[in-house]
């Protein structure tokens, strides 16, 4: 089944114009898990916050269709709502919430209507599960949380919040090997087919853990070459400096 | 009598500017005559005397809050209603000696009309004394509404080593009220205040507390301010003895057409002693705040720590806040900062809120909640019968 379906997806700052996303067509179907490499500041986490709604951006053409729905007018809350989900480069830090409280009540939101009781022993399950301690669960959201543990946190909440679309956004940078393992291992547990999974990075270490259907080379703005896990060995080894522009001709 | 700003320098005086005054109707000899009864001998005296200074001023023309509409409420007798413990009295009947102290921590107040109007006019007043080394686990609630009173005076006195909570809620439907409270804390002694102010569309709204802390005394002020009206709030802490500690951590939220006017002065003139202002705000609508917050380090403070921070949120186009910090050190060798951040909605923090499901609405409510959560909290903590409903308001 048809989760996400991009095509010619361009989109601009609202601040100052300037265009970040330049024809970007991806599709997802359930089941699959598709990597997007590409080197700093080829747009990759613009595409991740568009596709999630941030308001920072605005759509100038194409469509993002989700579940065979046009969702393009839609709002964060009501994207999120449909089943996507976003973890965070750098998920933000809010004192005064704690991320028991802020996960139950977004997880209402979200028609999950099991007892409070209930979510608050899959939280402490998860934590345990994911390796963070219980009390992360019960300290304001992220704050003074390390690298690490706002990353593992960020997939804690995937698990729990059960999206159809989880758009990881570079979950790997600024982690050790354990961690990564550890967060490797976590992602290839939330995979099923009745999901889909994008996985956002620069680097194939990620990869080396867990085996993406696809592999999709990002520079610029949009997508320039698709293929197998050895796309991903490829940049590896010989980076991304090539002229792309006879790839995407081609 | 402790002025708000009293800036002296070897022989250098500060010059005071000119008091401009409002004409509006005031009380007339009649209504002092109807207020002063029944009165102990000593009270007798003390507010004839104020009486006298109070004739002289008009109501202050403020710069920044309009007070000009406001009307006073019609006089009442000194209330005689009973307090139920051991350790409180009316204030009407105190003695000499203890009038001496009241008299000891005069203040100047927001505006000293004010001032003398409390001490003169009040309706109710209770004088709470906790003996050396009692420590008391319930606080102790003065409620304007539940005691029906527009006008109060209260002096607290915590005996060494004794410990008091306290509860102030001048939350009421009364369109005009006034607060006087002075407090001394003697050695080592501890004072946990809870102030809540929840003020109606059409309320004025007036507090002047006044803190004298001896060696080693600890007093923690949670100041909660919301609703409507006009707010003007004043609270001066002198540290006179070493190593005393004094906290002023008040949280507020202007909305509607409210103007909420709050004024902490941290005054040390001891060794090794600690001031703390942190201020916490959130203003909406057309609401508008001032928040002044002076760390007051004078010749004396040697190793004294003094700090004064406030964060304040606008989130309309036609809110306003204005941040005054002051940061006055007449001594070397103490540590004194002071910051001021006002800021609007972070839009990333929303969006970060929202992509987990929650609604625009809902995210800036756990946002407010959350930018109050730390010192409601401790509020809830400390007063667990007393803040109920409080996080509802805040959010």
């Amino acid at each position: 089944m048809n989760l996400l379906d991009i095509k010619e997806l361009r989109a601009a700052l609202r601040e100052d114009g300037k265009e970040i996303l330049k024809g970007v067509n991806l599709k997802v179907r359930t089941g699959e898990l598709h990597a997007i490499m590409g080197p700093n500041g080829s747009g990759k986490s613009t595409l991740a916050n568009v596709v999630m709604g941030n308001p920072k951006y605005e759509i100038t053409s194409g469509k993002i269709r989700f579940k065979n729905k046009t969702i393009n007018d839609l709002s964060v809350d009501q994207r999120a709502r449909l089943g996507i989900f976003m973890s965070f480069q750098y998920p933000q830090e809010i004192s005064g919430i704690r991320l028991r409280s802020f996960l139950i009540s977004a997880s209402h939101n979200l028609k999950n209507d099991e007892p409070i009781l209930k979510k608050s022993r899959e939280l402490e399950r998860l934590a345990d599960e994911i390796g963070i301690g219980r009390e992360f669960i019960d300290r304001y959201l992220n704050l003074g949380f390390s690298g690490g543990e706002k990353k593992k946190t960020e997939i804690m909440q995937m698990h729990f919040l059960k999206p159809d679309l989880a758009i990881l956004d570079e979950i790997d940078s600024g982690l050790d090997v354990d961690a990564m393992r550890s967060i490797a291992t976590s992602i290839r547990n939330f995979r099923s087919p009745e999901n889909g999974v994008i996985l956002i990075t620069h680097y194939e270490r990620l990869l080396e853990y867990i085996e993406p259907d696809y592999v999709h080379i990002y520079v610029d703005g949009s997508i320039v070459m698709t293929g197998g896990p050895e796309l991903a060995r490829d940049i590896e080894e010989r980076g991304y400096e090539r002229n792309w522009k006879s790839y995407r001709e081609a | 009598m402790e002025k708000t700003l009293n800036l002296e320098h070897n022989k250098y005086k500060m010059v005071s500017p000119l008091r401009r005054e409002l004409e509006i109707p005031d009380y007339r000899d009649r209504d002092f005559l109807v207020s002063s009864e029944p009165l102990g001998n000593a009270m007798s005296v003390f507010v004839s005397n104020r009486y006298s200074e109070y004739r002289k001023l008009g109501f202050p023309r403020w710069k920044r809050v309009d007070i000009s509409k406001m009307v006073l409420p019609p006089v009442s007798p000194k209330n005689g209603k009973h307090y139920p413990d051991p350790y409180v009295k009316p204030i009407k009947w105190l003695t000499s000696e203890e009038v001496e102290l009241l008299d000891n921590l005069d203040f100047e107040g927001s505006d000293r009309k004010l001032l003398l109007l409390g001490d003169i006019f009040f309706d109710t007043g209770y004088f709470v004394s906790v003996p050396s080394g009692i420590h008391l686990k319930e606080p102790y609630i003065f409620n304007r509404e539940e005691m029906n009173s527009s006008i109060s005076s209260n002096l607290f006195v915590a005996g060494k080593g004794s410990k008091m909570k306290i509860v102030l809620n001048s939350t009421g439907r009364g369109k005009w009220s006034l607060q006087n409270n002075r407090f001394l804390l003697k050695r080592e002694s501890s004072i946990d205040l809870l102030v809540v102010n929840g003020l109606s569309k059409s309320d004025f709204s007036f507090l002047n507390n006044f803190y004298l802390l001896e060696a080693g005394a600890r007093l923690n002020v949670y100041e909660v301010s919301y609703g409507g009206g006009v707010l003007a709030s004043y609270h001066m802490g002198v540290a006179a003895g070493e190593e005393s500690r004094t906290v002023f951590e008040p949280v507020f939220m202007a909305y509607g057409d409210s103007k909420i006017d709050l004024q902490y002065i941290a005054r040390v003139k001891s060794a090794r002693s600690q001031a703390i202002i942190d201020g916490t705000g959130v203003v909406m609508d057309r609401g508008h705040s001032i928040f002044r917050g002076t760390v007051d380090l004078k010749k004396g403070s040697r190793g004294a720590t003094g700090k004064e921070h406030s964060s304040v949120m606008v989130l309309s186009r036609e809110a306003r806040t204005d941040a005054i910090p002051s940061l006055l050190v007449d001594e070397n060798e103490v540590n004194a900062s002071h910051a001021a951040t006002v800021g609007s909605l972070d839009e990333e923090k929303i969006f970060y809120l929202m992509s987990r499901g929650l609604t625009r609405e809902e995210a800036l409510k756990f946002i407010i909640k959350g930018t109050f959560d730390p010192v409601l909290g401790k509020v809830v903590e400390l007063f667990p019968d007393h803040s109920r409903g409080l996080d509802r308001v805040f959010a």
